[in-house]
Order: C-alpha cells, then sequence, then structure tokens
C-alpha cells in the first residue's frame, strides 16, 4: 500500500467573482522512501494540491471532491484535531519564499522548539537540545548562537535550512518542498539541493513530494504537470532521471516506477507539457518525434522554435553574420565603470557601497553581450548606469566612437539606446493606455509631427512584438505578464534604437512564455539589427541569445568569453560553479557534470572581502588571494579571467 | 538591554532636554510680546501699584534678564516660581494638584483605549464581513470622525441633561467617568481599525501558513504568532495617542469642568498668569516627548528587526 494516495482531488476556491478550480481530478500515489515531482507553470495548482494534502488553505478555499489517504487514513473531512497531528508531525511542508515564512518576531529556536514540542513529548530542554541538533544537521554553523537569533540575522539560503529544520524536527512521514529553491540565487540553490538529496539519501525511509515550477532541478524524479489542475504529462523518470552520483539500486527503483506508469513509451501526452521541456531542451535527439509533431501548430510550440534556433546556432551564428557586416569597432564602450553608492552608517559617516568597481567591456554592433551573476553582483546597476540612469561615479562610456559627456550628447543617446525592465507588472504606468505608454518616448522627444503618424507608429510597434493593435486602447492590467513584457519591448523600440539594455527581462515569466520573448528578442535583433546588452541571472536563458557573455561577482567583471568557450571551458571557479548549476535535462551530460557547490553565502558588497572578492568561497583559494584583487587577464583570444590561479587550473 | 540600547536611550533624552528648552524660550518670548498683562483688569491700577507689583515678581528688569533668571530658578532650584492670580500658591504645586487628577483621568482613558480597541480589533478581523465586523466599523468609522468637544456635549446631553445618570461636574463623585469615555473614544475607535487591518495582513502573511503547517492550534497562532506582529502598528500609534490624551484633555476637562492641569492651562493663559503658563507648558511638552521616546523604545521590544540608532 502507498503512503500517500491522492484520487481525483479537486480542490476550489470560493471568491467574490465565483467558483475557482484550482485542482481538478488529480491522482497519484506516493510511495515510503520515494521522490514525487511535481511541476507545471504558476496558476497550474502545484501549490494547491500540496497545500491541500495538509489542509493549510486559505479561508476561501475548500477541498471540494477526491480522497487523501495517508497510510489508508482518510484525511479529507477528517477535521482540524486529526489534521494538527498530521501537520509538523507526519506530513511537513517546506515553502517557496524562506524571507517570508518564518515569523520575524521570534527566534530561529522558540520557532523550531514549538514544532517539537507539539507533536513529541519532550521537555523543554530535551526539545532544545533537538532543535540544536536538527540546526547542526542542517549544516547551520554556531547552532546555539544561531538559536537566540531572529530570522532577519539570517540570509535566504540560511533561512531555507532552518524551514527544512523545522519540517524534519518531527521525523515526518512525507515531506512537500513547495518550489524550495526558487526564491533563492543559483550557487545557493546548488546548496539546498544538495542538503535535501543528501538528506534523503541519509534516512532512506524519508519521502517527499516536491513541487516545483521550474522542471530542470526535477530531475531527481518527474511525474506529472499541471495546467488548470489536470494532469497533463506523465513523462518517464528516464527522460529527468537525477545525476548519476546515487547508487545503482534507486535508479532501479526509478525505472519500476516508470514501468508502472505504462507511460515510457509515451513520454509526452500534451502539447502544454511539451513546451515546458522542449524550452528548456538543447538537444533535439531529447525530442521524441511524436512530441514534436503534438506540438506543431501549438500556441506553445515557441519553446521547440527556440530549441532549435539553438541547436543550429542560428543565433549566435546570426549574429556573426550581423557583425562581419560592420566594421569591427565598437557600438558600446566602456571604460573603468565605477558606481558607487554611499550608505549612512552613523549621523556623520557614510561608507561606499561598490556596485561595481572598475568595469570596462566593449559591444560591437549586432552583437548581444549576456551579464550575468546573483543577486546582489551589481549587474543590474551596470545596466542603469550605461544609460546613466545612475551617474557613474567614475569611469567613461563611450557610443558609437564618441564619449558622453554633456547633457545634449546624453539626450542624443537616450534616442539611441533604451531599456527593457525587469518586472513587467511594475514598469508600465496603470493609469496609461498601452498606446500611451509606448509613445510615450516619441512624445518626450518630439518625433512624431502628427497625430496619425503616432498612432501608425504604436500600431506598427504593437505588431512588431506580436500585440493585437486593437488593444492599443486597454490598460495594463488586461494583460498578461508575457503581453506586458511585449508591451514594456514595443516601449523601448519606439524611439528606433540601436542598443538596448535588457535587464533580466523575462525573469518574472513563466518558463514557456520566456522562451517566447526570449525568441522575440532574437527575431527583432535579425529585422532590426539591434545589439544587446542582456542581463540575467539565468545562464541557460542568456546562452541562447548571447553572443558573448561576462559574469560578474560582487561588483566585479570575473570572466568574459564567446558564449561557447564560458560554457564549454569556463576558467574562474566562480563561472565553474554557476555553469555546473545550471540543470541539463538530459542524464548522460547531468551525469558527467558534479555540480560544485560553493560553501557559504555571497559576502556584502557593504563588506566585500580584501583581494579577490570571490576568495571567501572558492574552493581554491589561497593566501595569495587575500593580498591582490586579480586582473582581468585575456588567457586566449577573446576570452578574460580574473583569477590568480588561471594556469594551474585550467588543466 | 544591552549598552548600546542605554546610550541610545541617554541620546534620546538629552535631545528630549533640547526640545523642552527650545518650547521654554519660544514660549517666553511669544507670552510677552501678546499684548497685556497679568496685572492689567477692568479696574484700574494706579501707576504706583502696577511699578510695586512688578518689582515684586521682578517684571521690572529686561525681558532677557527675567529669561535667564527663569531658567536659573527651574535649573538650580526646580522653581518655577509663583502664581500670579492665585494668591500665595506656587505653580509647582497647582501643577502637582492638577496632575493628580489629570494623571488619573488620562492614564485610564488610554489603557481603555487600548484594551477595548484592540479586542474589538482582533474581533473584527476574526469575524471579517459577518455582521460584528460591519456593526464595529460603523461604530468606530463615527468615533473617529466626531472631534471631542462635539462628542463631549452629546453625552453630557445624554447622560447628564435627559437620562440623569452621571453628574455633569467633573469634581464630583464619579465625575470622571464622561470624561474618561469622551478622551478614550477617539484612540479606541482608531486601535480597533488599526489592529483590524494589521491583523487581517498578518493573517495572510506567510509565516502564519508555516505556524498552520506545525500543526498550532488556531487560538496559539491568532493569540501568539498574529498578535505580537499585528500589535506592532499599534506600537507605534502610542506616541501620537499620548499626545492626542494629553491636548484633547485641555478641552475635556473644560466641557466636564475637571480640576485638572488641563483646564489650569486654559485659564492661566486668559489670566495671562506668566509663571502658570510657562509651567503648564513645560510639563505638557515634557510629557508627550518622553512618552514619544517610550513608544519607540516600545517598538524594539515587539520587532527585533528594528534597529534603536
Amino acid at each position: 500500500m502507498s503512503l500517500l494516495s491522492v484520487k481525483d482531488l479537486h480542490t476550489s476556491f470560493f471568491t467574490d467573482a465565483g467558483e475557482v478550480r484550482a485542482v481538478n481530478g488529480v491522482s497519484f500515489e506516493l510511495e515510503r522512501g520515494k521522490i514525487l515531482g511535481i511541476v507545471g507553470e504558476s496558476g497550474s495548482g502545484k501549490s494547491v494540491t500540496a497545500y491541500s494534502i495538509m489542509q493549510i488553505l486559505a479561508e476561501t478555499g475548500r477541498i471540494v471532491g477526491g480522497s487523501i489517504k495517508l497510510d489508508g487514513q482518510e484525511l479529507v473531512g477528517a477535521g482540524e484535531k486529526v489534521m494538527r497531528t498530521v501537520r509538523g508531525n507526519r506530513i511537513s511542508i517546506i515553502f517557496q519564499d524562506p524571507m517570508t515564512s518564518l515569523n520575524p518576531t521570534y527566534t530561529i529556536g522558540h520557532q523550531l522548539i514549538e514544532a517539537i514540542l507539539l507533536h513529541t513529548d519532550r521537555d523543554k530542554k530535551q526539545a532544545y537540545d533537538r532543535a540544536v541538533e536538527m540546526l547542526r544537521l542542517v549544516n547551520v554553523n554556531e547552532p546555539e548562537r544561531r538559536m537566540k537569533q531572529y530570522p532577519h540575522e539570517f540570509s535566504g539560503g540560511m533561512r531555507q535550512r532552518v524551514m527544512i529544520a523545522m519540517a524534519l524536527a518531527c521525523e515526518p512521514d512525507i515531506l512537500i518542498a513547495d518550489e524550495p529553491t526558487t526564491a533563492l540565487d543559483v550557487t545557493i540553490q546548488a546548496q539546498i539541493l544538495e542538503l535535501m538529496q543528501s538528506l534523503h539519501h541519509a534516512r532512506s525511509g524519508r519521502r517527499g513530494a516536491a513541487v516545483r515550477r521550474d522542471h530542470r532541478d526535477v530531475r531527481r524524479l518527474h511525474l506529472r504537470a499541471g495546467d488548470g489542475g489536470r494532469d497533463l504529462l506523465r513523462a518517464p523518470p528516464r527522460l529527468h532521471a537525477r545525476p548519476a552520483a546515487l547508487d545503482p539500486e534507486r535508479r532501479e527503483r526509478r525505472t519500476e516506477a516508470a514501468a508502472d506508469h505504462g507511460h515510457a513509451d509515451r513520454p509526452f501526452e500534451h502539447a502544454e507539457g511539451l513546451s515546458l521541456c522542449a524550452a528548456l531542451r538543447r538537444r533535439d535527439e531529447d525530442l521524441h518525434p511524436r512530441a514534436l509533431r503534438a506540438a506543431a501548430g501549438r500556441p506553445n510550440a515557441h519553446g521547440v522554435v527556440l530549441a532549435e534556433r539553438a541547436r543550429r546556432g542560428r543565433i549566435r551564428k546570426g549574429g556573426r553574420e550581423r557583425m562581419s557586416e560592420q566594421n569591427n569597432t565598437p557600438l558600446v564602450d566602456i571604460r573603468h565603470l565605477k558606481e558607487y553608492f554611499y550608505i549612512s552608517t552613523g549621523p556623520f559617516t557614510t561608507k561606499p557601497l561598490k556596485a561595481v568597481d572598475d568595469v570596462s567591456f566593449t559591444i560591437r554592433r549586432g552583437e548581444t553581450l549576456g551579464l550575468v551573476g546573483e543577486s546582489g553582483c551589481g549587474k543590474t546597476t551596470v545596466g542603469r548606469t550605461v544609460l546613466q540612469l545612475y551617474k557613474p561615479t567614475a569611469g567613461e562610456i563611450w557610443y558609437d566612437g564618441k564619449q558622453i559627456k554633456t547633457a545634449k550628447d546624453l539626450k542624443e543617446f537616450r534616442t539611441k539606446a533604451t531599456m527593457v525592465f525587469q518586472d513587467p507588472y511594475s514598469s508600465l504606468n496603470p493609469r496609461m493606455t498601452v498606446s500611451d505608454i509606448i509613445a510615450e518616448p516619441l512624445d518626450v522627444h518630439h518625433l512624431c509631427k502628427t497625430k496619425e503618424e503616432r498612432r501608425d507608429r504604436v500600431l506598427e510597434l504593437m505588431q512588431y512584438v506580436g500585440l493585437n493593435s486593437e488593444h492599443a486602447s486597454r490598460y495594463a492590467h488586461e494583460f498578461s505578464g508575457g503581453q506586458r513584457q511585449r508591451i514594456g519591448i514595443a516601449r523601448s523600440l519606439a524611439v528606433n534604437p540601436e542598443f538596448i539594455v535588457c535587464d533580466e527581462p523575462v525573469s518574472a515569466l513563466d518558463v514557456s512564455i520566456q522562451a517566447q520573448v526570449i525568441n522575440m528578442f532574437g527575431d527583432l535583433q535579425d529585422k532590426l539589427g539591434l545589439t544587446y546588452l542582456f542581463i540575467a541571472h539565468d545562464l541557460l536563458v542568456v546562452r541562447h541569445i548571447s553572443d558573448r557573455i561576462a559574469v560578474m561577482y560582487l561588483g566585479k567583471m570575473v570572466e568574459l568569453a564567446d558564449a561557447d568557450e564560458i560554457y564549454n571551458h569556463p576558467l574562474h571557479p566562480y563561472s565553474r560553479s554557476l555553469i555546473s548549476a545550471v540543470p541539463v535535462p538530459d542524464p548522460k551530460i547531468a551525469r558527467a557534470n558534479r555540480r560544485i557547490a560553493l560553501k557559504g553565502d555571497i559576502p556584502s558588497p557593504l563588506n566585500a572581502p580584501s583581494g579577490c572578492p570571490f576568495r571567501t568561497r572558492c574552493p581554491h583559494a589561497t593566501e595569495a588571494c587575500a593580498e591582490a584583487m586579480p586582473e582581468l587577464k585575456e588567457v586566449s583570444a577573446g576570452h578574460f579571467v580574473a583569477c590568480h590561479r588561471t594556469a594551474e587550473l585550467s588543466d | 538591554m544591552n549598552t548600546k540600547n542605554l546610550l541610545y536611550i541617554l541620546k534620546r533624552l538629552g535631545l528630549a532636554l533640547l526640545t523642552v528648552w527650545v518650547v521654554i524660550t519660544v514660549t517666553f518670548f511669544v507670552m510677552h510680546a501678546v499684548p497685556g498683562g497679568p496685572f492689567l483688569s477692568e479696574k484700574a491700577i494706579s501707576e504706583s501699584a502696577m511699578r510695586a507689583l512688578e518689582a515684586k515678581y521682578g517684571m521690572d528688569k529686561p525681558l532677557f534678564v527675567q529669561y535667564l533668571t527663569y531658567l536659573k530658578d527651574i535649573v538650580t532650584k526646580f522653581d518655577f516660581g509663583p502664581s500670579l492670580k492665585q494668591r500665595g500658591r506656587m505653580v509647582i504645586d497647582i501643577i502637582g494638584d492638577g496632575m493628580r487628577t489629570s494623571a488619573k483621568l488620562g492614564v485610564i482613558s488610554a489603557v481603555l483605549a487600548l484594551i477595548v480597541g484592540v479586542v474589538l480589533g482582533a474581533v473584527a478581523a476574526l469575524r471579517r464581513n459577518r455582521i460584528v465586523d460591519k456593526i464595529i466599523m460603523v461604530i468606530t468609522t463615527a468615533f473617529v470622525s466626531m472631534p471631542s468637544f462635539i462628542m463631549g456635549a452629546l453625552l453630557l446631553i445624554l447622560f447628564v441633561i435627559k437620562l440623569r445618570l452621571l453628574p455633569g461636574n467633573g469634581a464630583a463623585a464619579g465625575g470622571l467617568v464622561l470624561p474618561i469615555i469622551t478622551l478614550s473614544l477617539y484612540p479606541m475607535a482608531y486601535i480597533t481599525r488599526l489592529t483590524r487591518s494589521s491583523m487581517l495582513d498578518v493573517l495572510g502573511q506567510d509565516y502564519i501558513r508555516t505556524a498552520r503547517a506545525k500543526g498550532v492550534a488556531k487560538g496559539k497562532i491568532i493569540f501568539g504568532h498574529a498578535m505580537k506582529n499585528s500589535l506592532i502598528p499599534v506600537i507605534t500609534y502610542f506616541g501620537p495617542m499620548l499626545a492626542y490624551i494629553v491636548t484633547g484633555s485641555i478641552v475635556v476637562e473644560q466641557i466636564f469642568a475637571v480640576p485638572g492641569i488641563g483646564r489650569a492651562f486654559v485659564s492661566s493663559i486668559i489670566n495671562r498668569d506668566y509663571p502658570m503658563i510657562m509651567g503648564t507648558t513645560i510639563v505638557l511638552a515634557a510629557l508627550i516627548v518622553v512618552m514619544n521616546l517610550v513608544s519607540d523604545v516600545l517598538y524594539k521590544v515587539v520587532d527585533p528587526r528594528i534597529k534603536l540608532d
């Protein structure tokens, strides 16, 4: 008998607008010791499924049908009293956002001990010892000191460790992980996944359901994708198996599980699920021919197109062609750019926060330079400073052979260089119609003489980005996230720019929408000969679109090279760990790449380490690294690295 | 409380002294700049008598010298001088008597407003959109929008004149009941609304879901996890509330003839009783400054994320 059995689960929310069916007949079995992955885009009902199992739905939500059995015991309709003995005791959950999931007014210790006292017979002293033991288990240093601290004194990754410790404190039978790494930085994600893997490994009795939006990480065991609460995709774990570091017995078990589901020969049953996979797939041999057929003509088939383009290197080659048509002089030339923010540390003292510290690079006409790094590395600041939305503290910005110095230069520069912002929800004025939003740059620079000209230009721009021109008089809130980002892109194209800074333009969007929007960036580049500075924390996204990629860490550029070169031969230890953290859907490749999990958190840019900023987390750091910041040196044609130990490490 | 917090409090107390000094200085000179004086009355007194009076109270000296003398007496002897109107009484004694009544009025009003406000707010939040919530919201909206002099007059008409249940004189037995109600209704209604909205906000937070997922019982979630967080905005209102009660009591004491410091303040201005004006102003200013400091420190106690600096 399976440990958890969900049959035909229906959960609805009863709102003023009527009933919203969030989960519509989901069924699955979870066996002791197994991991079940649930994937789907936002709004597909993954989290609601998890909350239904725990019965911690919001006030308006209710399970309206189906059955949830834990070890044969029916939980639907079992009542609060029974559920309280289940929650935290037999089934635990880790939530998506560790920043908000801990109570800010209680110490970490209090919150851990509370969970232990609720479900076990331990007295306060024993509960304290258990809490310390749990913190040690999830690798929190100095657990006794940490127990007395409040959540705001912990970083995101550390808080997620506390959540895991809390969830496991009462030895639950099932651990539900609701997108446990989505809100974290790439290298921290790697740490948390590693921790969860090792915990699962150490206690093979532990079982869990992982809920993920982005199924690149559900290599562990991928069962289904949800859409509007229906099961859409049942893929065998074979395609998404986790990296091989695990014992053969486990692999066998997985294969059995796949056979049980009887879908091993039919990996894709629905194009919606397919687009998710295809958007991320890099090698077309992974694509089942049947899946390709199923995807053809569907609105979400863009993902396949993207995969195809990427495979044939069309985006990249297109870039080279575009560049070779022009002479090789750089369009954008950034020299020793510095941007310091002064943070007050006392009534009369300030301290510089070196958001960008001596960064130089060039971008040729028609080229796309990808800029990656984790949060706080200064990539967004670089983007904004290049366009002089922030006044640079020091450094020169040259555009098309001319330095941008005076206000007049800047005004002219702004008609050639524009920006696409990260958050399509907050970067559009809710009080303006789409046509006014798109036309605003035209109005600012007085580019349209007549009303007709302005209207025609807006309609043309909307067409470029694939928006229905009938919607010009609507307001931003009437559009979906992907459509809003198209509006933002249309706005950035309004002045007919040559150069666009794209500041994480897809990170707020769902995976399949990301693929569409990235594709559009590629198409627009081909059509209009644009030059991009493409900023992202997601390396997969950057790889698809970039000709060259620069990696930043704590305000410094640590590596710069051709996109292929940096993926195949990353030299800086930080780039290596970032690239190793990029999940590969193909187990054959995944097996070959061991993930390099970095220790510790990203230091605060206010207290950056001396010398090489990366040395505190670098597995290869030596004493010399603490003394001087390594220079960005060219090690092979077009490949720049800032590391003291490049020569020794590259072998 | 570690040394850092202690230092903070000392620093704030220093700033409070500075504030009070500014209040003294401004009040002193403005008071003297206003036409009229303590010895002017319908019954004209002779030039020589006037001069004798002024000499007796040191008012014949230049204004700046008077100011320095006043400051010196306060700092060295804590001497606020004699009242010019209530013959033979010192300002400090009059204020002391008034404070006894006013403190009773103010403290009871504040405690009442806090307790009833928080409880009603929590009830309204937990019964959101039900009939109880709607009644509470309608009533509190009315109380929040009604000034205390109108509220006081209405209560006076209802309970004293029509129903004859309570005395209208603040000095009589049970005379403080109506002033307390009048004074506490506004902050009570405000705190109810504040607690309701912050409670609703907190109940929707992720950490409440975490507590539920741990298996914590509902009552414990509300009174443990939710209450402490939802009190944070209420505590920020603590300072302004006490300021309201101090200033509000001036009006309310006048309406109900309560022999408190508020009434002493008003009559001292009407009488141009200079030392009395100074004394009451200093006390009221010091009260507000100190109460704001208390509310800031309390804020830190409830919310560990706040740094005192």
